[in-house]
């Protein structure tokens, strides 16, 4: 018999500042099931979190309305202290969770907190570290430990409090592709083999559709959509007006208008040799799909000559050996890889932030190494990943009129440059905002237009879409699209595979510091045994393609509407 | 960058309780404060640089430390050659204005510079200890030995968090002094005054909205996990006290009583010149 571990009734919430963040939130999680909560940034998701675990109205304030019942507690009934012994939250920043100085203290802070005996603290953070597999690391910083295990840590440390109920908001969104793996793995395991109820925020849609017993889609606070991850992801439409990325293969199914949409990769191989069967080998001209970059004569407009940087230390860490890059004008480059690969040197090193322990960048053909930061930042555009270390001023306005102050134009320069750069990001209307109040997703959108408001030839972007929803990444995507059709030469450093082969003509894998691959990024993608040592796989549509090559599938289609036009002229 | 954190290394200091290390930093202090004589700052710091040894503390971050510290002994030195009043011995005079019945603030004296020298040897006392205690003590340890001592946990809390939002804040006002230079704004070429009004005082807002919103998450965080809960609270990683351990305060507590000694009895060994002529 089910048993219901979390109930919401009619949950409607406003902060102080008047903002309803939820309207009328109803649903029930069994016992053992895993729940997906998906939604565009704003949508309410941790605000409806922070209710699961009585951090609201425990420790933040506002206005509430329904009720909370999470195993068998009414949350607004109980202080924190009780509820965290039945529902455990792990945040979305692997950093600011964590308060101990090593792991075991990390793990054993919460039962310290309930003034159990000390042999009991231990005993469960000896358990706890087993689960997660961090164990044999008890004496470790916590700073010492990668993104992945930080989670994995955050993660223990909840489970040590003993929870019936795990609350994950957007616990993978800040992680590189093994980090979130890794991750989720261990969730895995806890609703596998711990069966325990859990509830997860995340974007990532092809995860929950492996993963989840039930999704839920919430918009604007409401709920506009829950049941299995069959049924919701069949809602292609739904998805995209929510914001929820829908899963490539179903949105590949909805194009071919068929009946059936499936959202995993082994479904659609299954439907598709359906359509297939008795139609022999399809055959079709492979180059048309195929980008070939052809060998260009031209000076690059950025280059990497024998480029080696180390890390001072101690230890000194060797970030990048021997890198040799050209990259030409106009190009439109995808940096992959996982984190301390060596991605975010390489581009901090072409701005001359980091100097090359050896060999030499060369901007046009001209070494680099006498100028300042701030001199090569009028050629070479940097957009850091956290827009709120970016932003000094106090209007929108302001913000991109701070780096034109110091080019030496006009007044009028400035002026027209300024209405460009908004219009550009779609900030037109917005310019006498203070830039923290506007969204995250424009807070962004605001550092790129101000970069680019300075006309730099190169706009590199380092990780522009984390934790960013759906919707967000591709806004960015389209602005840096807009730059290159403008003539600038684009670098995007992702972990989204999906936006790499969306939009980067040439794709660049680096593993421990050296190029693994660098060519076009359809046959990039098509190298999944080199991919694989740089725990990196091609984007789903890629992967349904190789799956099937035997029925002569080009393994090296990347997109949902490459492999439409592929199949349709095939059919 | 080079932090005051823990670092995991089996020596002798870091196998000493907490409180040894809590004893030594108060002692520092009280030396600091009452001694006005060279030789005894430079006998205490003799022995603060052999406890760095003994612990295995990276020389690195000695220099690190003397060269934050530079500009503010260098500044105490030329403030006090000029202001110190009892001053007789002039090195040189950049103008004249007498105070305080004869004093001129024109001239630099030898004993001036000497007075400063002293007090930045007493600020260097105090700042050579405190990595002697946060980076040879795990942080958890030094949570449960300032319990023990009765200081209240949320006191305990907010120090270890201080701790750790030291790299944090570090790492933040680095990547904004960055983002500056990426927009073209030129800080290497700017001299300290343009720096301090033109970028510092910009970044500081940026910076505490960001450590601001890293605070709440930690909030979010720590009572998630029953913080202030309202039962009695266990520290698993108590230490005993052993005889190493009360040797050790002995002799810490025996210098210090020493130096008081030696003040009372003889005065100051190198004596700088404290009353007027």
């Amino acid at each position: 018999m089910s048993e219901t571990m979390v109930e919401v009734r009619n949950l409607s919430f406003t902060y102080p500042n008047k903002v309803k963040a939820l309207k009328n939130v109803s649903f029930k999680v069994e016992k053992g099931e895993t729940l997906a909560i998906m939604g565009r940034n704003g949508a309410g998701k941790t605000t409806l979190c922070y209710h699961l675990n009585g951090v609201i109205p425990n420790v933040m304030l506002g206005d509430v309305k329904g009720e909370v019942i999470v195993a068998g507690m009414k949350t607004s009934e109980h202080a924190i202290y009780e509820l965290t012994q039945k529902v455990g939250m792990l945040l979305e920043d692997p950093e600011g969770q964590l308060v101990s100085a090593d792991v075991l203290g990390e793990v054993c802070f919460g039962p310290e907190n309930l003034g159990l005996p000390k042999d009991e603290i231990l005993r469960r953070a000896k358990w706890a570290l087993k689960i997660v597999r961090l164990e044999g690391l008890e004496d470790r910083s916590p700073s010492e430990l990668s993104g992945g295990q930080k989670q994995r840590l955050a993660i223990a440390a909840i489970l040590t409090m003993l929870p019936e109920v795990l609350v994950l908001d957007e616990p993978t969104s800040q992680l590189d592709p093994i980090g979130t793996t890794e991750v989720f793995s261990v969730i895995e395991d806890l609703k596998e083999k711990h069966r325990m109820t859990i509830i997860i925020v995340t974007h990532k849609s092809e995860l929950v559709a492996e993963f989840a017993d039930k999704v839920l889609i919430l918009d604007k606070g409401k709920v506009l959509a829950v049941g299995e991850p069959h049924e919701v992801f069949k809602k292609v439409n739904l998805l995209n007006e929510t914001g929820v990325q829908p899963i490539p293969v179903s949105l590949l199914f909805k194009k071919l208008n068929s009946e059936e949409i499936p959202v995993t990769i082994n479904e659609a191989k299954n439907y598709l040799l359906k359509i297939l069967k008795g139609r022999g080998i399809l055959k079709f001209d492979r180059g048309k799909f195929r980008e070939n970059l052809t060998k260009r004569n031209e000076e690059p407009i950025l280059e990497a000559k024998d480029l080696s940087f180390v890390y001072p230390g101690p230890p000194p860490v060797q970030a990048l050996t021997d890198i040799n890059i050209k990259i030409y004008p106009g190009e439109f480059v995808g940096i992959i890889g996982q984190n301390g690969s060596g991605k975010t040197t390489l581009v901090k090193c072409f701005l001359n932030v980091l100097r090359p322990t050896k060999g030499e960048i060369l901007f046009k053909g001209g070494n680099i190494e006498k100028f300042t930061i701030a001199e090569l930042a009028t050629k070479i555009g940097l957009i850091l990943q956290n827009p709120d270390h970016q932003l000094f001023t106090l209007s929108v306005r302001e913000e991109i009129e701070f780096g034109l102050k110091n080019l030496n134009i006009t007044r009028d320069e400035v002026n027209r440059r300024v209405e460009e750069a908004l219009s550009l990001a779609g900030l037109s209307g917005k310019e006498e905002m203070f830039p923290f109040s506007l969204s995250f997703g424009d807070r962004r959108k605001l550092v790129v237009a101000a970069i680019t408001a300075m006309k730099p030839e190169v706009v590199i972007l380092d990780e522009p879409t984390t934790a960013q929803d759906f919707p967000g990444r591709y806004a960015i995507m389209d602005l840096a699209k807009k730059l290159n059709k403008q003539g600038k030469t684009i670098i995007v450093i992702t972990h989204d595979m999906n936006l790499v082969a969306e939009y980067a003509k040439r794709c660049i894998v680096l593993r421990n510091g050296k190029v693994l691959l660098d060519g076009p990024t359809s046959r990039v993608f098509t190298e999944v045994e080199i991919l694989k040592k740089a725990f990196l796989r091609p984007p789903q549509i890629t992967r349904l393609a190789r799956s099937l090559r035997d029925y002569g599938l080009y393994e090296g289609l990347l997109t949902v509407n490459e492999m439409y036009s592929y199949l349709k002229e095939a059919m | 960058m080079a932090s005051i954190d823990y670092v995991r290394v089996d020596t002798f200091v870091h196998r000493l309780h907490p409180l040894v290390k809590i004893i030594l930093l108060l002692s520092s202090l009280i030396v600091a404060f009452i001694t006005t004589d060279i030789a005894l700052l430079l006998v205490w710091l003799t022995m603060l640089i052999t406890w760095w040894i003994i612990a295995r503390i990276n020389p690195k971050r000695m220099t690190l430390i003397f060269k934050l510290l530079i500009g503010t002994f260098l500044f105490l030195i030329i403030i006090q050659g000029f202001m110190y009043r009892y001053g007789v011995t002039p090195l040189f005079k950049i103008g004249s204005l007498k105070l305080w019945g004869g004093k001129d603030i024109g001239v630099f004296t030898l004993e001036g510079a000497i007075w400063g020298v002293m007090i930045s040897l007493r600020v260097l006392v105090a700042v050579l200890t405190i990595p002697i205690f946060t980076m040879t003590t795990p942080m958890t340890q030094i949570a449960a030995t300032l319990a023990k001592l009765k200081v209240p946990y949320t006191f305990v809390l907010m120090f270890v968090t201080r701790i750790r939002f030291v790299p944090l804040t570090h790492e933040s006002w680095s990547n904004i002094m960055l983002a500056q230079q990426l927009r073209a704004l030129d800080i290497k070429k700017m001299n300290f005054l343009k720096r301090a009004t033109k970028v510092y005082t910009k970044s500081l807002p940026t910076l505490v909205l960001f450590l601001l919103k890293k605070a709440t998450t930690l909030q979010v965080a720590i009572e998630s996990r029953a913080f202030g809960a309202p039962i009695e609270r266990t520290f698993i990683l108590e230490k005993k006290l052993t005889v190493r351990d009360y040797a050790v305060i002995t002799l810490i507590i025996g210098l210090v009583a020493a130096f008081i000694a030696i003040k009372v009895l003889y005065g100051d060994i190198i004596r700088i010149q404290t009353k007027p002529f």
